[in-house]
């Protein structure tokens, strides 16, 4: 009897162990993959490279709070990467040096920084909003419907690109209090952590404070049940994709900064990258499903990785074979959880 | 025995950590370059790779044609031990955060193929420039273009087919506004203007630098101008080749005098001039389509990037004589012109 029960433990303790190992799987690899960076070089585990990839997580964060809430709606947001290069372009077109010798604007007055800033919200979120009205009321796949704002947004842009004063012409020269402010530090802090920093509280408490939260993760989850629970789930969608408008004119205004240009090539591809760290996080496609610690996970664990196979001078060929098989992983496993789920 | 595949494979793993882990002694040297999926750049970075390899350990990065990648790929890959970085900017307005972050971190860097502007150079001193001067191109065009009709502008030999005195062209512009393609062009007119040569400008077509779009422009062109047409000068060999492909669709390079061969000589031959030396163009000329080209000149490019790398790290005390430095900063490659020997 006593034999009997000691295999039952072990046998049980097998079962938890494989169970805990699967659901973790991908963060146990992606912990392997740190661990032989750190071996490799241990200079890896310093302050200044802790620094540089919080910094370089900032503005990939935002955006992915933005297609995060999306996501949990059960949909996802192609046109992100446009719209974000739109917002950097109009940013920087706004935010050009008095002497620089090809101004966008050539008689523009020094104007404050806010102004900018909320011109590429309110354009981004403008575009946004018609995605999430075009999803909530034609019921439009939203892999479709913002698959064409992806291509109707690049015409936008690169119209707007090719009206400045010197043609279509790379936008560059910024006003120094613009790029103090984006890639600046205080106290050692780099301005881009604080940023990111302060939108995650944000969007922690949209998420879980308020009743717009509520209903996003009801809609995400079982969108039937939200409407006869008398939630307005339409309104929820258009919201949501609003509130993604508004974060991706943010990280368009850090984004043009950071790099110190701009053209009507910003951003293309940004959309993938940020539902990769979704994905990893956690956010699942199927809905209803994504924390904002979530998202943070998944971009620091691509940040962490890119950097860190960068560092020890791994060619990136090999980066993306790792970063595309883990993404496969993570979406393989977040569909063997919903398997469970239903 | 489970236990003892595990520590088998843990064994393995730790072999090749240290492994991967043993550099050489070489001085560690980044090489950026902007896209790999542009022919000229992906020769020229090997060309980088196969000089400077002698006295360094050289580790390149492909941007994939995005600034903030390449901007990232600088930040990740900097260590203390860092000596030099050699840079291509996917964009010449991304040269000022790329040279702001070096300035931080006391690296210095020799950026090549995109001229920073002047205001970015002079941000600090450690930065410099190898690369060619646009004009001299132009220039050399003109003068290959000279040399075929005698060198005489009073009397213009046998190339002069409707024996005007004047030459009859059509050019190929790279791109509206952009510096290279504006600079060829009109230091070219200017270089015959000089002399004293008379071009009547048939058409003026932009073809964004592509062999495609140029075959579809020459076709509209022949349409008004085909009688008329003595010479097509090109911003790049890419436009040129397109140019002749939808020329020999109209008759041009025909054997019509039955030497068995496509020669100058024939009356069905039209001088095509191009810039970059494409190894496709130098087939061109060696067939007899293309009557020259002015060639950039990466492989000494590559070469005076390696000593003045060398310089800058103290294992060199002086350049070569072809490699002067022009305002304490700059190296300019002279380009080469390369015609066919018939």
């Amino acid at each position: 009897m006593t034999a009997l029960s000691i295999g039952k433990i072990r046998a049980m303790s097998k079962e938890q162990w494989k169970e805990l190992f699967v659901k973790n799987a991908i963060y146990i690899v992606i912990l392997a993959i740190i661990a032989f960076i750190i071996i490799s070089e241990p200079a890896f585990l310093s302050f200044t490279v802790f620094r540089n990839i919080l910094t370089q997580s900032a503005v990939r964060l935002i955006l992915a709070f933005g297609v995060g809430g999306i996501i949990i709606t059960q949909g996802t947001d192609l046109s992100l990467g446009r719209s974000v290069g739109f917002a950097a372009v109009i940013a920087g077109s706004l935010l050009q040096r008095a002497d620089y010798a090809s101004r966008f604007y050539p008689d523009l007055v020094a104007l404050p920084l806010v102004v900018p800033l909320l011109l590429a919200c309110a354009v981004s979120a403008f575009f946004s909003a018609i995605n999430g009205w075009v999803v909530a009321k034609f019921k439009i796949h939203p892999f479709l419907a913002t698959l064409g704002m992806m291509i109707t947004l690049y015409g936008v842009l690169s119209i707007y690109f090719a009206s400045g004063a010197p043609g279509p012409q790379p936008i560059g020269g910024f006003d120094t209090r613009y790029t103090e402010f984006v890639i600046g530090s205080t106290f050692g802090i780099p301005h881009l952590v604080i940023y990111a920093a302060i939108v995650s509280v944000i969007v922690w408490v949209l998420w879980n404070k308020t009743t717009f939260g509520k209903n996003l993760y009801a809609v995400g989850g079982n969108p039937e049940a939200a409407k006869v629970s008398g939630v307005n789930v339409s309104k929820t969608i258009i919201l949501v994709y609003i509130m993604a408008g508004v974060l991706y004119g943010i990280g368009g205004f850090l984004e043009a900064a950071r790099i110190g240009s701009a053209n009507n090539g910003t951003g293309f591809g940004y959309e993938l990258d940020a539902i990769a760290a979704c994905v990893v996080g956690g956010i699942s496609f199927s809905g209803g499903i994504g924390k904002v610690s979530g998202a943070i996970t998944g971009v620091l664990m691509f940040t962490i990785i890119s950097y860190g196979m960068t560092f020890i001078g791994m060619d990136q060929y090999y980066q993306y074979i790792i970063k595309g098989a883990i993404i496969v992983a993570a979406v393989a496993l977040d569909a063997k959880k919903y398997i469970k789920k239903t | 025995m489970i236990h003892k595949k595990w520590l088998r494979i843990c064994m393995a793993c730790l072999l090749l950590c240290a492994l991967v882990s043993c550099r050489p002694a070489k001085p560690e040297l980044g090489l950026f370059l902007y896209n790999e999926a542009d022919p000229y750049i992906l020769e020229f970075g090997r060309q980088i790779i196969e000089v400077a390899g002698a006295s360094f350990m050289v580790h390149k990065f492909d941007a994939a044609n995005s600034q903030p990648i390449q901007n990232e790929q600088i930040e990740s890959w900097l260590r203390a031990d860092t000596g030099v970085v050699i840079v291509n900017p996917v964009d010449r307005l991304g040269a000022y955060a790329v040279i702001n972050r070096l300035r931080q971190l006391d690296v210095p860097v020799i950026f090549f193929n995109r001229e920073p502007l002047p205001a970015d150079m002079a941000l600090w001193d450690e930065v410099w420039y190898v690369g060619a001067q646009a004009a001299q191109s132009g220039r050399m065009q003109a003068e290959l273009v000279m040399n075929l009709f005698g060198n005489n502008p009073e009397q213009l030999n046998e190339y002069d087919r409707n024996g005007d005195g004047r030459i009859q062209t059509v050019l190929l512009k790279g791109e509206q506004g952009h510096q290279d393609a504006e600079i060829r062009t009109a230091e070219g007119l200017k270089a015959f203007e000089e002399k004293g040569f008379v071009i009547d400008v048939l058409a003026l077509e932009v073809a964004n630098w592509n062999q495609a779009q140029a075959y579809d422009t020459i076709g509209r062109v022949l349409r008004d101008h085909q009688d008329a047409m003595e010479l097509v000068i090109s911003n790049n060999d890419a436009m040129a080749l397109g140019a002749i492909n939808r020329l020999r669709q109209a008759g041009f390079f025909k054997d019509n005098n039955g030497n068995g061969q496509v020669d100058r000589a024939d009356s069905s031959w039209l001088p095509v001039v191009g810039i970059d030396g494409l190894r496709e163009a130098e087939e061109a000329i060696a067939d007899g389509f293309l009557y020259g080209t002015v060639k950039n000149d990466s492989y000494s490019m590559a070469i005076a990037i390696a000593e003045l790398a060398e310089l800058i790290m103290g294992t060199r005390d002086s350049l070569s004589v072809a490699h002067t430095l022009m305002d304490g900063r700059y190296i300019w490659i002279d380009y080469l012109p390369f015609v066919s020997q018939q």
